[in-house]
């Protein structure tokens, strides 16, 4: 093969994979409860952001109540660990229908009704960009559902607690 | 089945005939609709009431603790109460309910009956579709509670004492009376929602019933002297009322 020649399969080779570029990948969705925020159990982030939470490390919902989520997609530079917002139409289904229903609204709003209880998982995805992010959802008993944050604290109750706590809300 | 006999001492009513009764009766205002706005902000759920013994449905400013306080009430085990629920891109909503184990939507599609105590979520749909939810408190009643509401009209020429749980009058004149059976929960809190009512007195020459026994506010009007008990059954409660009508 001839250098011009070789120079030009080159160039199409790589304009080629320009074009074959992946869109990025969904692989974190973040939360915000709105609506019903006292009545889940969720881990956050971090205590600087209490009312922010990563779905995939799942979500408590007291049984029958209601849960409004403001959500926000995510893929991470694989060098940096940044997390970098994706923006497009966010899709939820629920593995469990009967334990907990998911539907999906205008702004990034996705409402969670918990059914009865057991234990479902809502898969996360984004119009537009591969990947998916799963989040289990637990629904409580409502007799024995405790507000994390409501509950005694390790040193005046004798243990328990928990690692998370209900905040925000909008 | 919890009972709480409410009983409130003698109430020395010297009543009977003449003493001109100046009704100046105006119209009641309009009720302001109780709305609650869905958890999405896509639709609003606007209260009815399913029956007359709704503490939330009041008529009678005396007898309407609920009508200022309440955003949305908390509602009674046991009770039944509407929604209509509408969005403002959508028109007219469906209803379905959660969890009906805590709340089940009747074939009417607007009744609800609160059946457990706690936290639960309806849901207004379009074609089958859930467009927004809002979440109800349903609360256990702990106790019954009799509210006494002044007498209709103003009377000329009459002494009225209401005091605490008592009611006298001086002069010889018939006063009708009007009392209200509420429901509270264990922290004092009225509870709104329908609940089976009915009244009934013991003897109907002293003090006779002459509105619907199966409203939780009844109307009772003096008549002969003597002494009446006049009852009410509310929900899984009972309590009474002792009216002593002097000569």
């Amino acid at each position: 093969m001839s250098g011009p020649l070789r120079a030009r399969v080159a160039l199409v080779l790589a304009t080629s994979a320009l074009a074959c570029d992946p869109l990025p990948r969904l692989d974190t969705v973040e939360a915000q409860v709105g609506e019903g925020f006292e009545y889940c159990n969720w881990t956050p982030i971090s205590p600087d952001s209490a009312a922010l939470f990563d779905v995939s490390e799942g979500l408590e919902i007291k049984e029958a109540v209601g849960v409004a989520l403001t959500v926000g997609g995510y893929w991470t530079n694989p060098e940096s660990t940044t997390l970098f917002p994706l923006y497009g139409v966010v899709a939820a289904t629920s593995s469990a229908p009967d334990v907990v229903d998911v539907f999906s609204a205008p702004n990034n709003g996705v409402a969670l009704l918990a059914r009865k209880p057991g234990t479902a998982v809502i898969t996360f995805t984004l119009a537009g960009h591969p990947g998916s992010v799963d989040a289990p959802i637990t629904v409580t008993p409502s007799a024995s559902f405790i507000d994390v944050e409501e509950a005694p604290l390790p040193s005046e109750g004798g243990g328990g607690g928990g690692t998370g706590g209900a905040g925000g809300g909008s | 089945m919890p009972t709480l006999s409410f009983f409130r001492r003698a109430v020395p009513v010297g009543l009977l005939i003449a003493a001109g009764c100046d009704d100046e009766s105006e119209p009641e205002p309009r009720q302001p609709d109780v709305v609650l706005v869905g958890g999405l902000g896509r639709a609003t759920f606007t209260y009815g009431c399913a029956g007359p013994g709704d503490a939330q449905c009041d008529l009678d400013a005396d007898l309407a603790p609920l009508r200022e306080s309440s955003p949305f009430p908390l509602l009674a085990v046991g009770s039944q109460f509407r929604l209509a629920a509408e969005g403002a891109a959508y028109g007219p909503l469906d209803l379905d309910s959660a969890s009906p184990d805590f709340l089940a939507l009747d074939a009417d599609g607007l009744t609800l009956t609160a059946s457990r105590a706690g936290i639960a979520s309806v849901v207004a749909a379009r074609g089958g579709t859930p467009v927004d939810f809002a979440n109800i408190e349903l609360v256990e009643p702990a106790a019954l509670k009799i509210l006494q509401a002044t007498p209709q009209g103003s009377f000329k020429g009459v002494d009225l004492d209401f005091g605490n749980g008592s009611v006298s009058a001086t002069a010889q004149t018939v006063v009708t009376f009007k009392f209200r059976a509420v429901v509270t929960d264990a922290d004092d809190v009225l509870l709104a929602g329908a609940l089976p009512c009915n009244w009934a007195t013991s003897d109907a020459n002293v003090a006779s019933i002459t509105s619907d026994p199966a409203e939780n506010i009844v109307t009772v009007v003096s008549g002969q002297s003597g002494t009446a008990t006049v009852s009410v059954t509310y929900g899984a409660f009972t309590g009474s009322i002792t009216i002593a009508v002097g000569s």
